[in-house]
């Protein structure tokens, strides 16, 4: 019994000694065993190592670095997967992909490219609307801010609440096409282009040519250049300075021999 | 003797002593096993919550239209005389046209800045103005909580929401001490003196007047024993008692017993929990109770249904002063608090109606969530489901549903039947086409008296509201060719005729057996004629029409043989519903979307379910069905749709079985589908067709239901021509037609000849104005009155040289 009451003793000894000497060490700034993080802290090192946006500026160099072996194409690839989907504000900033100044900056000092163009058209006046149309256009709008800082799931919500309330407005079906073709699911996005084209053909023929514009960078992506011609030509005709749809016209023309025939309906 | 006797009662005492010690310790440890194990791992069953789709208020919005005042109430706001200083209160003035709303705390996902106290202005019903009252800037919309349908219970009915100890406010924890357990912080477990105390005023009484439990001793008896008022259940309740004071902090026992006690009833739930007691109560939250409310939920424990504010004003008074009397006694509260505390009025709350607003679509869910949530996940964790259900909707859709059948029932006596479970049922679903979002659904005429669900488990022949289906196909086989192809305009002879299929021979014959003889693919749609479109489909072939069906949204198995043209393979009213949606929806289908999101009760998502869309035919196709269906509210047999006033421009198809057994109607107009189906379960005959059982109630719904939206048109697709038509020749119309009407063709193939039958002027019409807009602006429609064919009559073929785009 006592020799027990011994051994605890010098255990509680030794484990206090122990104690005592790590907090000395801390207190020098060379502890064995770091303090714990609070949350904050270690949500701020997550920050520090990984950058926004990083996954997508890979993807994109090594895509650029795919086509600087090939036969370089005359205007910049606009309206392609990877630049569309952070769409620039205009075509004109894109530069030629082989020249200096298309080569991607280093991801830290680059600022993260707009998810929505601005040199989309503008949304109508509210005031040019119908009560439900004008609350729906609210919606998109906020549905738009959410895209813009990439919280997809908050801006799908916004849009498709857009819907329910104005069933018949073009720009929550276009911005749905845009969300779902920004997530990659470009099948998706096809029919709410198409419908917010149908919805526009009495309506902002901007936004129309805007619609055909995208569908056919999703056709571009799909490998349908056929369709993707089309429809780059819809929005030429209906847009006709619409430099991406000219650029990725011309692109297309280089990748592969055009023809009427096989035009869908 | 005496000394064999002696001995061997000391012997045998310290061994029974030691033997009553080690039984009763073993019983102490297992009693503290069980007591550590049930206590530490206990939760609570909370139901979980179905929520129906929020109403969002906009400045234009009718708000008589959607009931805003009425809504309130169902969302358990209360009218106060003047400014709204609480949650969950509004003022209207209704001299000013101004509503104030204090809004209640719910966490809406969607909800854009959290803004609490809202003002609206109202002009003429309508709502004018938003604005934040806090902040005072305009809003552009306030979306308030959504309603609830139901909560999803197991076999016991217990409404609870769990509350944490530091959301309580402390003068309710110290009035529920004062009036039940005023030492809670000083004994352990057992209070002697309140024993000795509660003896003492019981012997005096001579019958029970006062109560020695402890809080502690109340919580064991609620979470581990029965109510049964025995000595060997109050000695292991004083027990455990001491065990549960030995392992757990007073703050612990008292955020528990917060969320035990049973607090009354509201109809055949049990209001368990502080929380739930003063939504139900008071209408409010726990944080804004006044004392006065706090001093009535504290002395309700003592005997719920008693004292309960809905019950017993009167005696909730007396108990409401004794518990503040007991406060001030303590020193809980002033002499000035406990005055004014005083003078508060309890009244009565009327609470709104605790019914299932859509059993049938809650059932449908409850399968639906119950393949993708855990075991037991949706009565015991305490969800919320969003769901895209419309209350208004289903209301209107309930609404009419009955009135339909009661008036059908008053007009035809026959259909009348002794039992419940005999009578005559319908069922109704509504879809929003552009989301797939189900709006209303009713499976049957009484929840009570027949949970099958006729909307989504009956299987049905459609009748002729499959005839679109082979319509579609006939328009678009083979598009590519222009020869062989129909037209709206094409002629098909509706007359008696014989398939030979498989080697059996089929007559199909037309409703009353009235045959029009030469008409065209609109007129025999729009008639619904039998012996036409057979011929159309045995042109177009079975296989294709299958096919359509099956891109159009049919699931159900459809047999190939010629029948299935008439619409005698089952299906579902929810599949016609899925598939007309797809006619509205410019050919994008849409998969039908109930659920919406599933959180927990903090907030965090589980689930969430978006708008999925396919393109399933082309726009084009769809809007060349859809303008012959609109064809059959205008002049064919859905037309007493028009005289009963529901002028919309809408599309849709009756539906009647050979024996009268089942009678339809799928419809839509460009925002809104709905399907009525009408019949008996034991598929006796009705002998009522589509257009006089199932069309009142379409009809009935769609106007109610469509009050207030804008008026949408079918927008014909690029690749559609609209040009004139003489309605009897098929040709481009001229000057001279009597009727003329406005038909759609694909691009190219449009008729260019005028028309020969009236051709004094043979310039060729180049627009009818079907519809204009008549000086009030409301939407009239020329009427273009059917060509005069009487039932049976057969119409011969127009002698002219038959135009080129069709040779039948």
């Amino acid at each position: 019994m006592c020799g027990k009451s011994v051994v605890r003793l010098c255990l509680c000894v030794v484990t206090l000694s122990l104690w005592l000497q790590e907090e000395r060490l801390y207190a020098q700034g060379g502890s064995a065993h770091a303090p714990h993080k609070s949350l904050h802290e270690e949500d701020l090192t997550t920050r520090e190592t990984v950058i926004p946006g990083e996954e997508f500026n890979d993807e994109a160099t090594e895509e650029e670095e795919e086509e600087s072996e090939g036969p370089a194409p005359v205007l910049p690839k606009d309206f392609s997967r990877d630049q569309d989907r952070r769409l620039s504000p205009s075509s004109a900033e894109f530069p030629h992909p082989l020249s200096e100044a298309a080569q991607p900056p280093e991801a830290a000092q680059s600022p993260e490219p707009p998810l929505v163009s601005s040199a989309m058209p503008t949304l109508p006046a509210a005031n040019t609307l119908s009560p439900q149309d004008q609350v729906a256009l609210h919606f998109v709008e906020a549905g738009v801010e959410a895209l813009t800082r990439e919280d997809f799931e908050q801006a799908k919500e916004q849009f498709e609440r857009a819907l329910e309330i104005a069933p018949l407005q073009p720009y929550s079906y276009y911005f749905l096409g845009r969300l779902a073709f920004v997530r990659g699911e470009h099948k998706k996005a096809l029919p709410f282009l198409q419908r917010a084209e149908l919805l526009l053909i009495r309506g902002d023929q901007a936004w129309r040519g805007e619609a055909a514009g995208l569908r056919g960078a999703v056709y571009e992506d799909l490998g349908d250049y056929t369709r993707a011609r089309a429809s780059y030509r819809l929005c030429l005709q209906l847009t006709p300075d619409n430099l991406r749809a000219m650029s990725a016209l011309a692109r297309l023309s280089s990748e592969e021999p055009y023809s009427d025939a096989t035009l869908p309906r | 003797m005496r000394r064999i006797l002696w001995g061997s009662a000391i012997v045998a005492f310290p061994v029974l002593l030691l033997s009553a010690g080690v039984v009763g310790w073993r019983f102490y440890h297992e009693l503290e096993n069980e007591v550590v194990a049930r206590f530490s791992g206990h939760h609570w069953d909370v139901p979980s919550k179905i929520y129906a789709e929020p109403l969002i208020l906009y400045p234009g919005v009718d708000a008589s239209e959607v009931g805003l005042l009425d809504q309130l109430t169902r969302l358990d706001y209360r009218p106060v005389g003047g400014t709204v200083q609480a949650r969950g209160e509004y003022h209207y003035d209704q001299k000013k046209g101004e509503l104030q709303l204090f809004l209640h705390d719910f966490p809406l996902p969607r909800l854009q800045g959290k803004v609490e106290k809202v003002s609206f202005t109202l002009k003429g019903g309508r709502v004018e103005r938003l604005l934040d009252l806090d902040e005072g800037t305009e809003l552009s919309s306030v979306e308030l909580e959504p309603e609830v349908i139901t909560s999803v219970y197991d076999r016991a009915w217990e409404e609870r929401r769990v509350i944490k100890l530091y959301d309580v406010p402390s003068s309710l924890i110290k009035a529920l001490l004062a009036a039940e357990d005023h030492r809670f912080f000083e004994h352990e477990g057992i209070d002697f003196w309140r024993i000795i105390g509660a003896v003492r005023a019981n012997l005096l009484a001579w019958r029970p007047v006062q109560g020695g439990s402890t809080l502690t001793q109340q919580l064991v008896k609620n979470f581990f024993l029965t109510q049964e008022k025995v000595v060997s259940r109050k000695l292991v309740e004083v027990c455990m008692a001491t065990i549960v004071e030995h392992h757990y902090s007073k703050l612990e026992i008292l955020e528990n017993y917060l969320n035990e006690i049973y607090l009354g009833q509201h109809g055949a739930k049990g209001i368990f929990g502080m929380w739930e007691a003063a939504r139900i109560y008071f209408g409010k939250e726990p944080r804004d109770l006044t004392l006065g409310e706090i001093a009535v939920l504290a002395g309700m424990v003592k005997a719920p249904n008693t004292y309960s504010p809905l019950r017993h004003p009167d005696r909730v008074v007396l108990r409401r002063d004794y518990v503040l009397q007991r406060m001030r006694e303590l020193g809980d509260i002033t002499e000035e608090e406990y005055r004014a505390a005083l003078k508060e009025k309890i009244v009565p709350r009327v609470l709104p109606p605790d019914d299932n607003g859509a059993p049938y679509f809650v059932d449908f869910i409850r399968k639906d969530l119950g393949e993708h949530l855990p075991d037991g996940a949706l009565t015991t964790a305490g969800l919320r489901i969003f769901t895209s259900l419309d209350m208004r909707l289903q209301r209107i859709a309930q609404e009419v549903v009955r009135a339909g059948l009661a008036e059908l029932e008053a007009k035809y006596p026959r259909l009348r039947r002794e039992k419940p479970e005999e009578q005559l049922q319908a069922c109704l679903i509504a879809l929003q086409p552009q989301t797939g979002a189900v709006r209303a659904m009713v499976g049957g005429r009484d929840y009570l008296t027949s949970q099958f669900n006729r909307v989504t488990q009956a299987h049905r022949q459609p009748g002729s509201v499959f005839k679109p289906v082979v319509f579609l196909t006939a328009l678009t086989k083979e598009r590519e060719q222009r020869e062989g192809r129909f037209l709206p305009t094409s002629r098909i002879e509706d007359a008696p005729f014989t398939w030979s299929f498989k080697g059996k021979d089929w007559s199909p014959g037309n409703y009353k057996n009235e045959y029009l003889g030469m008409v065209s693919l609109r007129r025999a749609l729009e008639m619904s004629l039998n012996a036409a479109t057979v011929r159309v489909a045995q042109e177009v072939g079975l296989e294709p029409i299958r096919e359509t069906a099956q891109v159009l949204g049919f699931v159900s198995p459809l047999p190939l043989y010629p029948s299935l043209i008439l619409g005698a393979a089952e299906v579902t009213p929810f599949e016609v519903a899925v598939a007309f949606s797809t006619l509205a929806n410019q050919g994008l289908r849409g998969t039908p979307l109930t659920v919406k999101r599933v959180t927990k009760q903090d907030g965090e998502v589980l689930e969430r379910r978006g708008v999925e869309v396919e393109q399933a035919i082309t726009p084009e196709d769809a809007y060349m069905v859809t303008h012959l269906l609109e064809g059959v509210l205008e002049r064919g047999t859905a037309r007493g749709s028009r005289q009963k006033g529901f002028t919309r421009p809408a599309a849709g198809k009756t539906g009647t079985t050979d024996d009268y057994g089942d009678a339809w109607f799928a419809g839509y107009t460009p925002d809104l589908v709905a399907v009525v189906w009408v019949g008996f379960d034991q598929r006796q005959s009705l002998g009522l067709s589509g257009a006089q059982a199932a069309l009142p109630i379409w009809t009935n719904f769609m106007k109610r239901a469509t009050a207030g939206r804008p008026i949408a048109e079918f927008a014909p697709p690029p690749g559609i021509t609209l040009v004139p038509i003489d309605l009897q020749t098929g040709f481009r119309a001229t000057a001279q037609c009597p009727v003329v009407i406005e038909e759609a063709f694909y691009e190219g193939e449009e008729p260019t000849q005028p028309c020969p039958r009236h051709a004094a002027d043979i310039r060729p019409i180049e627009a009818v104005p079907d519809r204009h807009d008549n000086v009030d602006g409301q939407t009239e429609r020329i009427d273009p009155r059917s060509p005069p064919l009487s039932p049976g009559k057969t119409v011969h073929p127009p002698e002219e040289k038959r135009p080129w785009w069709r040779v039948f």
